[in-house]
């Protein structure tokens, strides 16, 4: 019996054992197993292990978990601004923006890495300040690191793989150091891209500067942080352009 | 899983907030199990939940009948756990434990208070183990094993191919028995050859 053979008849048990049981076995698998004490003991295994997975019982969740939940979710909904054309347009005005922000900042940002090695505890705690700062205000945890990621992956990975004409027009803008055509990146990039991702820590401080700034001039949620980043983005996207 | 009326579903697509607001009632049972076996709180799970919602909203005009709409909540629900666990791992660099989780419902030939805190071990280490699996291992494990989908049905979720899952799938459990040896207390060494 080869360990081939075994390998492709134990890989094919761990789905029989989740279903049907023995009797959904082939007969060529049956067969290798009634001469294969390796195979009996794996498909006893995989049963046992499946059978243990299946019996976690979570524990209940707390009697109160959903006080609240609807006029939380709502306030959230309504507050997003004119969501659904947020949805459609937000997202692509914001990373133009942030495209922007990258375009003149990452060459600035990605020399004082280079630079200055021995910042980089300082940047880390002052980005723990942030953080901190803006956890405290927003008291929603979820909601900012949701808002930070999209933001910084459109910033970091932002590929222009749809054929929005208006993309169109600021891709042919965008500075030549960006990487911004589909696909995979020539190796050529390689290098580009390794100080984008050393840079994308500050690049989220700066989006966290930005937010405490904003909540500290303006008693808002996210609500209307989205709107005024969208709008911001908006007008940098025109005077860009134009 | 079941699925909402119809009706109620194109109403909400329509944006007719009582009809949203029974969907989420609707489902948000069935998505707090599915957070919180990603994100081991209820707590974190509730807050993963609202962002599901949000996100849920937001896109459900686009949602197509092409899959049932169950597999495209659950879709976004697997993506926001996920998403949420690397934050919080990159954002404190650990994870945090899942909840302590009763065994109750184990095999009952072991009948002793001895054997209850044996089940309940190895409940906790399986639990554990979970946690330690590669991402989308631990996604599809929790889906087959715990959600107990279909092939297709967590392939539809994960958007991947069936043979993916099943790779996964395999991987995960050879994964966790790799992981239950190591860590095998003595409480365990009767119940280790099995796992």
């Amino acid at each position: 019996m080869s360990p081939l053979h075994c390998n492709t008849v134990q890989e094919a048990l761990w789905e029989r054992a989740a279903s049907a049981g023995p009797a959904s076995l082939s007969p060529t698998l049956v067969e290798h197993m009634s001469k294969c004490p390796a195979c009996q003991s794996e498909r006893r295994a995989v049963a046992e292990l499946i059978d243990a997975s299946r019996s976690l019982t979570d524990p209940e969740p707390p009697a109160d978990i959903w006080d609240g939940f609807e006029n939380r979710l709502w306030r959230e909904i309504h507050g997003t601004p004119v969501s659904r054309v947020w949805a459609r347009w937000g997202r692509s005005i914001v990373g133009l923006a942030a495209m922007l922000v990258l375009g003149f900042g990452l060459g600035a940002v990605a020399m004082r890495v280079a630079r200055s090695d021995g910042d980089t505890s300082a940047a880390a705690d002052r980005q723990a300040r942030v953080e901190d700062a803006v956890r405290t205000e927003l008291g929603n945890e979820a909601r900012l690191a949701s808002y930070l990621d999209e933001m910084q992956s459109i910033l970091v990975a932002y590929r222009a793989t749809d054929h929005d004409p208006s993309m169109d027009v600021f891709r042919r803008s965008l500075p030549s150091g960006m990487v911004a055509g589909p696909g995979a990146p020539a190796d050529a990039d390689r290098q580009r891209l390794e100080r984008q991702r050393a840079t994308r820590e500050q690049l989220r401080s700066l989006v966290l500067g930005m937010l405490v700034t904003e909540i500290e001039s303006e008693s808002h949620g996210f609500a209307y942080l989205d709107r005024r980043v969208a709008s911001i983005a908006g007008q940098q996207l025109l005077y860009f352009i134009h | 899983m079941a699925e909402i009326a119809p009706d109620i579903l194109a109403r909400a697509q329509g944006g007719d907030a009582a009809a949203f607001n029974e969907l989420v009632r609707f489902y948000r049972q069935d998505l707090l199990r599915v957070t919180y076996r990603f994100v081991g709180n209820y707590e974190d799970a509730r807050d993963v939940l609202q962002l599901v919602f949000i996100k849920v909203y937001q896109n459900i005009e686009r949602w197509e009948p092409r899959a049932p709409f169950w597999s495209w909540l659950y879709r976004i629900a697997v993506n926001e756990s996920l998403g949420w666990k690397k934050r919080e791992k990159r954002r404190y660099g650990v994870v945090s434990p899942i909840e302590e989780t009763p065994y109750p419902d184990a095999p009952s030939n072991l009948a002793s208070p001895l054997d209850d805190v044996a089940r309940e071990e190895i409940g906790e280490r399986l639990t554990h183990a979970i946690e330690m699996l590669p991402e989308m291992q631990r996604a599809t494990f929790v889906l087959r094993y715990r959600e107990e989908l279909s092939v297709k049905e967590t392939a539809a979720v994960l958007g991947c191919a069936e043979g993916t899952v099943k790779a996964n799938g395999f991987h995960a459990i050879r994964r966790l028995r790799q992981i239950l040896r190591t860590e095998e207390p003595e409480v365990m060494s009767n119940e280790s050859t099995a796992l």
